[in-house]
């Protein structure tokens, strides 16, 4: 695999760093809960996501696709952060409107999607930019 | 104390539906003493109780001979041990299958152990339910550890098929009894367990590095399943075999060791609640990994039980294409004519959405850089009976006649309405018991 480099999007004069271009990530379910994992891919990413990624920011952006609160768990010597989200998957699996079953596996674009600005670590979703 | 390796666990399976020759790969290698196959989601215990309802001999994985029609000659001939879940709601019956169909492939000799008495659904009364239980309670089966599983290996099973067992239990049970007896030990067994559990999930499948690159497609269909070198104190080298497909790094693991994990210093198992928050991967070789620091502390007191409900109804799952030009504003315009259409049905209890634009990440998704060349509409609605699923389909299929022009490709499922809940029980109140039977 080619080793992948951090891409920067310039809007109005501002340079963002999509969250999935410095870290990998894994979306994981049990009943109601949507757990995710992101891994950073050095100390430096890693410590910009622990400081800018809260779980109050996680929750204000993903509280629009997924309901109620994030609680958030550093494992610094992994350089990874969990976001437990106890109320996002109502009903679990088999509850879900969305088409076939599963949905969640794809749920952790919601993190690697959100873009933090440079210098102010502000958090924006990508298509707001 | 020498710190050997005191067994080599091969990843068999990562759930009821998975491959089977990577799993064939392992047993034939020479290089793992024992492959543990988990086989067994909620969702695939509930038929597995149905069919068992039906016949007293049914209610195991109904992809059993498949399954090891390959893998038990290739895992008596290098004396390598099976352990599974493919037992799911009847082991003792898929015990007894087993025993036949390994005298039909010459496995003359192999002792197979059935491990049950998870289904607790008989002291009912004793569980800690999580909330109420609506409906029906149509099963509750308790997830036991790996005591009995290591009992029926150091008794000399060459297959030991059980139902419903912690996952990692099922990949920690050839290890347990030569373990160095601390709770850090174990709870590094466990650890492996739980890396294994899901195959190719810590060899390159559902993965993509940071930038997100990709396998080769040869990679993903030839994908290696993991393999496991633990020691007594419960550290382990994880590897693919030699000039296997797929990738195995301690990102592979991290991601892995944290996936369905909440919080990360109190993962509990039946046999002990393992912290993960001190573990570290060191990258050993090519595909091949060191994991040391896990921590454990002690055993919890209850097990966790699994219910599970079906409610009444159905959610009937619909889709209508749209192809060529102006096909997205086609599919917009059917939307917006469906949700007339299903007025008796509360935003609550309908989804009406695109795919191939926004059904899956919903307001999450990225913005649409051009027109797609062509869409689906989807419908998901939660329907009180068949008769109103019906309705549904019917409303979906209704736009080929009087909607938007070109409406096509119409499908549709219905889905039974089906609850898990979690309880706990006393682990004391459960005793998980052995049946033997022997390939004559």
């Amino acid at each position: 695999m080619s080793n992948p480099s951090t891409q920067t999007t310039s809007a109005k004069n501002t340079k963002y760093t999509r969250v999935g271009d410095i870290a990998s990530g894994r979306a994981g379910d049990k009943g109601n809960v949507l757990d995710l994992t992101l891994v950073a891919r050095d100390d430096a990413a890693y410590k910009w996501l622990a400081r800018t990624l809260t779980a109050d920011t996680v929750r204000r952006e993903l509280n629009r696709v997924v309901s109620g609160p994030v609680q958030r768990f550093e494992i610094a010597d992994l350089r990874a952060l969990k976001y437990v989200l106890p109320q996002a998957l109502s009903g679990g699996v088999y509850a879900s409107l969305r088409p076939g079953l599963h949905w969640q596996k794809a749920a952790i674009w919601l993190l690697l999607d959100l873009m933090i600005e440079e210098g102010s670590g502000h958090v924006a979703w990508q298509q707001n930019l | 104390m020498s710190n050997d390796i005191i067994c080599r666990i091969g990843a068999g399976a990562g759930f009821a539906g998975d491959r089977i020759d990577p799993a064939v790969a392992l047993a034939a290698s020479g290089q793992v003493d024992t492959v543990a196959l988990e086989c067994l989601a909620e969702r695939t215990l509930l038929p597995a109780l149905k069919a068992r309802a039906a016949d007293p001999n049914a209610g195991f994985d109904v992809r059993l001979k498949r399954r090891l029609t390959p893998l038990l000659p290739a895992a008596h001939a290098t004396r390598c041990r099976i352990v599974s879940n493919l037992g799911q709601a009847n082991p003792r019956a898929a015990g007894r299958a087993i025993a036949k169909l390994a005298a039909e492939l010459g496995c003359t000799g192999l002792k197979v152990a059935a491990v049950h008495g998870d289904d607790v659904m008989d002291r009912r009364e004793h569980i800690a339910w999580d909330r109420p239980i609506e409906g029906g309670l149509i099963g509750a089966h308790a997830y036991i550890g790996a005591a009995v599983l290591s009992q029926a290996l150091e008794d000399g099973a060459g297959v030991v098929v059980a139902g419903r067992v912690a996952d990692s239990a099922l990949f920690a049970a050839p290890a347990l009894r030569r373990l160095d007896g601390s709770a850090h030990a174990l709870a590094g067994a466990m650890a492996v367990g739980h890396l294994l559990e899901c195959s190719g999930q810590l060899s390159g499948g559902n993965f993509a590095p940071a930038g997100g690159a990709m396998l080769s497609a040869q990679d993903y269909a030839r994908l290696g399943f993991p393999l496991a070198d633990v020691r007594a104190d419960g550290t382990a080298e994880i590897r693919l075999l030699d000039g296997a497909y797929g990738i195995l790094t301690p990102e592979t693991a991290t991601l892995q060791l944290l996936y369905e994990v909440h919080d990360p210093s109190r993962y509990i198992t039946p046999d002990v609640v393992l912290d993960f928050s001190g573990v570290r991967f060191e990258l050993t070789g090519h595909n091949r990994i060191r994991m040391s620091g896990v921590r454990g502390h002690g055993a919890p007191e209850t097990l966790k039980v699994a219910g599970f409900m079906e409610l009444s109804g159905w959610i009937a799952d619909c889709e209508i294409g749209f192809a060529g030009t102006g096909a997205l504003d086609r599919a917009r315009r059917a939307a917006e004519t469906l949700r007339l259409r299903l007025a008796d049905w509360t935003d609550d209890d309908v989804a009406i959405d695109l795919v191939g634009v926004d059904s899956i990440l919903r307001a999450g998704s990225p913005a649409m850089t051009s027109a797609p060349p062509e869409v689906r509409v989807h419908v998901s609605a939660r329907c009180a009976d068949a008769e109103a699923a019906q309705v549904v389909e019917d409303e979906i299929y209704a736009m080929t006649l009087s909607g938007p022009a070109g409406g096509c490709s119409v499908r549709s499922e219905r889905r039974p309405r089906i609850e898990v809940v979690d309880g706990y029980i006393l682990a004391s109140l459960v005793q998980p018991r052995i049946e033997w039977s022997q390939a004559s």
